[in-house]
């Protein structure tokens, strides 16, 4: 009798976890087709093809913050200094365009310029081993300093016409932000999905020590992706200034949270080893919309960093609960 | 005669290594700046040190329980911004002071709840208090500044007591509560015990859940004591005040001994790790530097001696347990 019944739970209770993973997958997706629905009727100039693509070419620099802050969280970390690392690289970018350097270079630059502040953060946490919310608060806060020194408290303005393209020109009707960031979503698919290095980077999430003792090089690991946030975040705000067409000390304003926020939203935790670029997607998409709304509900702009922590907090305290359901879930099975 | 030298002499080697460092650092600017060694320039860094050192203790009791709190520095311009909005409505000052410092104790509540209760990381709730209380204080003054127009609190912020400025008068007061709670209450073991071994000490029959409440609710209200002082010396409140004290008195805590993750901590070197930060700010800003530039010599200091300071602090560790 007892024997039966072992069975009968054995079977049914690895198919209710599925169900369960499959709505939670399935939840951000919902959400984000409710938002877009409620968008859709609420306003009628919403839904237009030109909106649309707006909307789309809008949140391609915040899709690479997000992306960056994707692959950091899921080694169990976290990312406070993309939106300074990224504003520093993009000033670094506009001063030398305005120098009159080429455009090629300029980019590489600013792409070295955050690549090599990734790769201070990686070296602290991964090396010393210090908490990765402690080491990126601290390091953005000297890249905050250091962008008020470089920028002493100036703007430039005026970018040349061909840098700017990346951000408002158009191929065929299309913003050409979108195939920038269509280009960028396809590297970092391939590298999550088909590579080594992206399930290490899981692996590395889910349990450091093991993954160390199962031979993957884990320091090595966590420098780079701290180095390809970095990257991520200098593309994003040079983008945003091909956009806005000027630099200044305040253009990090609000990344580091929305980076963290669209992350959370596409399902990544702070706890590590889930996260992927779909989800990257689709939490930048909610976050988009989220934003959008709130302005459509006539709240003032100055209240949106309060929005955003509140949203933060609820986003985590579902995923503690779901997390401990799960957990409870799993311990009574065994 | 030779026994007096003995004690002096323990206590001297009893110090804590960062009283050196504060030593050399005022000899050091003392002879590169003639500013530096004056009764004015001392009072400067007394009234300038003295938020920084009142919310080092709220740290230093937070990252002993095994926590951090990310969230002070922007609970002190809370402090300040609730302040100068309801003095514009012709409350009575000492209300408005209560006011401003009950609704830090209600977000010091709040996290600890969160932490407690909710099971999150104090990190990530902190930061998440960080950017939510730093949009209210965006919210409320509309991204500008508020200024505080009442003589009482103005006289307070520039005045001396006794001789020697009113601030420190509230940071000995303040040093000494935390010094009486940590050292001759059970609250201090406690925390310790918690910072230690967070499930051994549920398992003694600590009340973990309220302890971590009430370590959240002590950095919150030191954040909001000093809050109330750093806005009657500027006389402003603004969202922007208070952002980066919560690193400085990170800082200060590691710089002074204590190792981040918790367990032990100690009171005297968080005091001169504040002292370390502040007579650098000081002195750099004497030498005629540029503001930006102190800011960026400031950060690379703190962020390079948090890192020297926690690799030797955790090796040291290592060799003791070995």
């Amino acid at each position: 009798m007892s024997k039966v019944n072992r069975v009968s739970t054995t079977l049914t209770m690895p198919r209710r976890i599925a169900f369960s993973n499959i709505v939670l997958r399935s939840s951000r997706l919902i959400v984000f087709l409710v938002l877009f629905i409620a968008m859709a009727i609420a306003s009628p100039a919403f839904f237009t093809m030109r909106n649309l693509l707006n909307i789309l070419g809008q949140s391609i620099p915040i899709f690479l913050l997000v992306a960056g802050e994707t692959l950091v969280m899921a080694t169990g970390g976290v990312d406070l200094s993309l939106g300074v690392t990224g504003a520093l690289s993009a000033s670094f970018v506009a001063a030398s365009l305005r120098h009159g350097n080429p455009i090629w270079l300029s980019i590489i630059l600013g792409l070295a310029v955050g690549s090599f502040f990734g790769v201070i953060n990686g070296l602290i946490v991964a090396k010393i081993r210090i908490n990765p919310f402690i080491t990126t608060f601290g390091t953005r806060l000297l890249i905050l300093s250091l962008l008020n020194w470089y920028m002493r408290s100036s703007a430039i303005y005026d970018l040349p016409e061909p840098f700017r393209f990346l951000g408002i020109g158009r191929i065929g009707g299309i913003p050409a932000i979108i195939f920038v960031g269509l280009f960028i979503f396809a590297i970092l698919y391939f590298l999550l999905n088909y590579t080594t290095f992206g399930r290490a980077l899981y692996a590395i999430g889910s349990n450091s020590l093991a993954s160390r003792i199962s031979g993957i090089k884990v320091e090595r690991i966590l420098i780079t992706v701290y180095a390809i946030a970095g990257i991520m975040s200098s593309a994003a705000l040079m983008l945003i200034i091909a956009r806005v067409n000027a630099a200044d000390t305040r253009l990090y304003e609000g990344h580091e949270l929305n980076a963290i926020l669209g992350a959370l939203l596409g399902g990544a935790t702070f706890a590590g080893a889930v996260g992927t670029i779909n989800g990257a997607v689709i939490g930048t998409l909610i976050f988009v919309l989220m934003r959008n709304a709130i302005n459509l509900l006539g709240v003032s702009p100055l209240w949106s960093t309060f929005v955003s922590g509140i949203v933060v907090f609820l986003v985590v305290l579902m995923d503690e609960g779901v997390r401990r359901r799960v957990v409870i879930r799993r311990s009574s099975k065994h | 005669m030779q026994q007096y030298r003995k004690k002096i002499l323990y206590w001297i080697t009893k110090l804590p290594s960062i009283f050196y460092i504060v030593v050399f650092l005022i000899i050091t600017f003392s002879i590169l700046s003639r500013h530096f060694a004056t009764l004015e320039n001392l009072f400067n860094v007394i009234r300038q040190s003295s938020v920084l050192m009142i919310v080092s203790l709220g740290m230093l009791v937070a990252i002993m329980s095994g926590g951090i709190d990310l969230s002070v520095g922007v609970i002190v311009g809370l402090a300040g911004t609730i302040i100068a909005v309801l003095l514009r409505t012709g409350l009575n000052l000492s209300l408005v002071i209560a006011i401003s410092i009950l609704a830090c104790l209600l977000i010091g509540t709040l996290s600890g709840l969160l932490i407690s209760k909710g099971r999150i990381q104090p990190a990530i709730v902190t930061f998440g208090m960080f950017f939510t209380i730093q949009g209210i204080n965006q919210g409320i003054t509309k991204g500008g500044s508020i200024t505080i127009s009442n003589k009482f609190f103005e006289h307070f912020g520039n005045s001396l007591y006794l001789g020697v400025p009113s601030f420190l008068w509230v940071v000995v007061s303040m040093i000494i509560v935390s010094a009486i709670l940590l050292r001759r209450t059970t609250f201090g073991s406690y925390v310790c015990a918690i910072g230690n071994d967070i499930e051994g000490a549920r398992s003694q029959g600590i009340s973990v859940g309220l302890y971590l409440v009430l370590v959240y609710i002590f950095s919150a209200l030191m954040a909001g004591v000093s809050g109330v002082i750093l806005a009657s010396r500027l006389i402003t409140g603004n969202a922007l005040i208070g952002i980066g004290i919560e690193f400085e008195s990170l800082a200060a805590v590691v710089v002074g001994g204590t190792l981040i993750g918790g367990g032990s901590g100690t009171l005297a070197g968080t005091i001169f790790g504040a002292l370390v930060i502040s007579i650098l700010k000081n002195g750099l800003s004497l030498l005629g530097l540029r503001s930006e530039v102190t800011s960026a010599i400031v950060g690379i200091t703190i962020i390079s001696s948090v890192v020297i300071a926690q690799v030797l602090y955790s090796r040291r560790k290592l060799s003791e347990q070995s």
